[in-house]
């Protein structure tokens, strides 16, 4: 497929913010199919502990291919998934968002987050933020747009974090 | 029984052993400061403490930056090659001089007012010396505070900030046959932790930690959606994972291996189950590859496949190393009520990019922040924690195995204090020792 040119990408640019606008909701709301749904067979999905390694010869914190990621959302669908029994209630802003042709047709884009997560536990309740940068590269097929790839770069990715029970 | 008028404790009285009741805790172990700070001097302070690997500072001048206790520190490799524990301390008004993670470095530069310390720890240059005048230090009186014992075994590395106490090897004791066994399943009979680390926190006391590796009880229950998308994935038998019965085999102990040391023994168990492993935790071990390396090694096919198969070593070393399956973990109190678990991806030496990719992948959909399992073990700390406001009933009782323990040959034919895996006969030792660290027995 063509790579599309800057002009088109300028025309598709409400589309692609709305695609991830859908998708910080679909991860905001825990809907795990609707999430699902968005990705294109190739999917993978990559959490990273440091900005430049390598997923191969070093520790990340998710690396998940479609298969994978299948195998994540499974376990999240439970109620025993005790890390998220109650769900976090999250909000999240996607923002400074930048649009690029990417390979084979898709797009690239860049864009930053912040999550406000607000947890309860019996008598406790916990309200805290996470924060970082994500890279998408989309498809398209037919009238939608899919992920080939996600990358996830957390502010304190390398450093101590909390579980992380919901999505990113 | 702890009052802010009476700060003594008496760990005699929180860790108590009868014959009317067996064994139980007392839960202001997890929830007061005086014991905190008391764990602090006498565990983190007095005693061996693992500190880090070789493989982590494999050249001249590298370094890792550590928490000893809550102590900031420097494992250096100098440039003498020689491996050192400096409290990341200026001596002159006590900043930090060092900031980064890790890195390559000669020298520690005190921003504050420039004194430079080399990587052995020595005052390499003082700022405007002539003004101490009469008063200039003594000669090597200003260096960087160094651990006055290091000692490793296997490439770890441990470390004591008291001059004296107890002995490196006698202080190991018997975990040293467990971490031998794990090194023995690379083909360079060496791991590496050379991918990384990465660091999951929790609202809870470091101790909840160090109990829960050896509680083979928690898994079924705790962890039922991994074991269950594991045993999914596995191609060594759909619902293997979570049948209770296979559990419970009689085949898998737990051992009190003396000196706070505990561990989950599966040798057997996984020598039972042949190829069809399926909690070896050596992910590629059993793969052609290493049993022929490992052959070769050995000169024996048969002792390779035996050990291959018996897989690695599921252990806590006290205080606050642990090894399970694909990595090696360590325990880092912050505070009373906050820890740290780091996980760094154990790498065979000698074994393909492959099967080593293979191990990092298996362990970070395990582990970390993001994990199947860490984080649930992460949620039932701080349940416990959020547990122990109540103080109605403050006693946690232990006896599970208890009145069938026994002292039986381990495999590497010495005795230990056993019990099926189920059983509490671990963390009855683990906090045996505790009790006799803190009473400063």
């Amino acid at each position: 497929m063509n790579n599309i040119s800057n002009a088109e990408v300028n025309g598709l640019r409400p589309e692609i913010e709305n695609f991830l606008y859908r998708e910080a909701r679909m991860m905001d709301k825990h809907q795990f199919d609707d999430w699902e749904a968005m990705w294109s067979d190739k999917g993978v999905y990559w959490v990273p502990c440091a900005h430049d390694s390598d997923p191969m010869t070093e520790v990340s914190i998710i690396y998940a291919n479609r298969a994978g990621i299948a195998t994540r959302l499974g376990r999240m669908r439970s109620k025993a998934m005790y890390v998220q029994d109650p769900r976090s209630i999250c909000s999240r802003i996607v923002g400074n968002i930048e649009v690029y042709p990417g390979e084979d047709g898709g797009v690239t884009t860049y864009s930053t987050f912040n999550i406000t997560e607000f947890k309860r536990r019996g008598h406790l309740t916990h309200q805290t933020t996470w924060s970082g940068h994500s890279e998408h590269k989309l498809s398209r097929h037919g009238d939608q747009w899919l992920m080939d790839y996600k990358k996830v770069t957390l502010l304190n990715s390398d450093g101590e974090i909390p579980a992380l029970g919901f999505l990113v | 029984m702890l009052t802010p008028t009476q700060p003594y404790v008496d760990y005699d009285d929180l860790i108590q052993e009868d014959p009317e009741f067996g064994f139980r805790i007392n839960h202001h172990l997890y929830k007061d400061d005086e014991i905190f700070q008391q764990e602090m001097e006498r565990i983190f302070y007095k005693g061996w403490v693992y500190i880090g690997h070789e493989t982590e500072i494999p050249n001249p001048n590298d370094y890792v930056v550590r928490v000893m206790g809550q102590r900031p520190v420097i494992l250096s490799r100098g440039q003498d090659g020689k491996v050192r524990v400096l409290e990341n301390k200026c001596r002159h008004r006590g900043n930090t001089v060092c900031q980064e993670q890790r890195g390559n470095s000669k020298f520690f530069r005190c921003a504050y007012h420039g004194w430079v310390f080399s990587n052995t720890g020595e005052l390499a240059e003082m700022t405007h010396p002539s003004n101490y005048g009469e008063r200039m230090p003594a000669e090597g009186t200003m260096n960087l505070l160094e651990a006055p014992r290091i000692d490793s075994h296997r490439g770890f590395i441990f470390a004591s900030l008291a001059a004296e106490g107890q002995p490196f090897k006698e202080y190991l004791g018997r975990a040293a046959d467990y971490i031998d066994r794990y090194c023995d399943l690379a083909p360079d009979g060496e791991i590496s932790l050379s991918a990384g680390r990465h660091g999951i926190s929790y609202r809870g006391n470091w101790k909840m930690q160090l109990e829960n590796l050896t509680d083979a009880y928690h898994a079924e229950y705790t962890h039922a959606t991994a074991l269950a998308a594991f045993a999914a994935n596995s191609s060594a038998g759909k619902g293997k994972f979570t049948d209770r019965g296979d559990l419970e085999d009689q085949l898998s102990t737990q051992r009190d291996l003396g000196g706070g040391h505990a561990v989950l023994d599966g040798f057997a168990l996984n020598r039972a189950q042949g190829d069809k492993l399926r909690f070896t935790g050596s992910t590629g071990t059993l793969s052609e590859e290493i049993v022929g390396k490992i052959a070769e090694r050995e000169g024996s096919r048969e002792k390779a496949v035996w050990l291959t198969h018996g897989g690695g070593s599921h252990i806590t070393v006290f205080p606050n190393l642990m090894i399970l399956w694909d990595a090696v973990r360590t325990i880092q109190p912050v505070s009373l009520h906050e820890a740290v678990i780091y996980y760094h991806p154990a790498q065979l030496k000698g074994a393909s990019q492959e099967i080593n990719t293979a191990r990092i992948m298996s362990h970070q959909a395990g582990f970390g922040p993001a994990g199947f399992l860490a984080p649930d073990d992460m949620e039932m700390f701080e349940r416990t924690q959020a547990g122990t406001v109540s103080d109605t009933d403050p006693w946690i009782y232990l006896n599970r195995g208890l009145s069938s323990q026994r002292i039986e040959k381990d495999d590497f034919g010495v005795d230990a204090l056993t019990s099926q895996n189920l059983g509490e006969t671990t963390q009855r030792g683990i906090w045996r020792h505790y009790k006799h660290v803190m009473s400063g027995e």
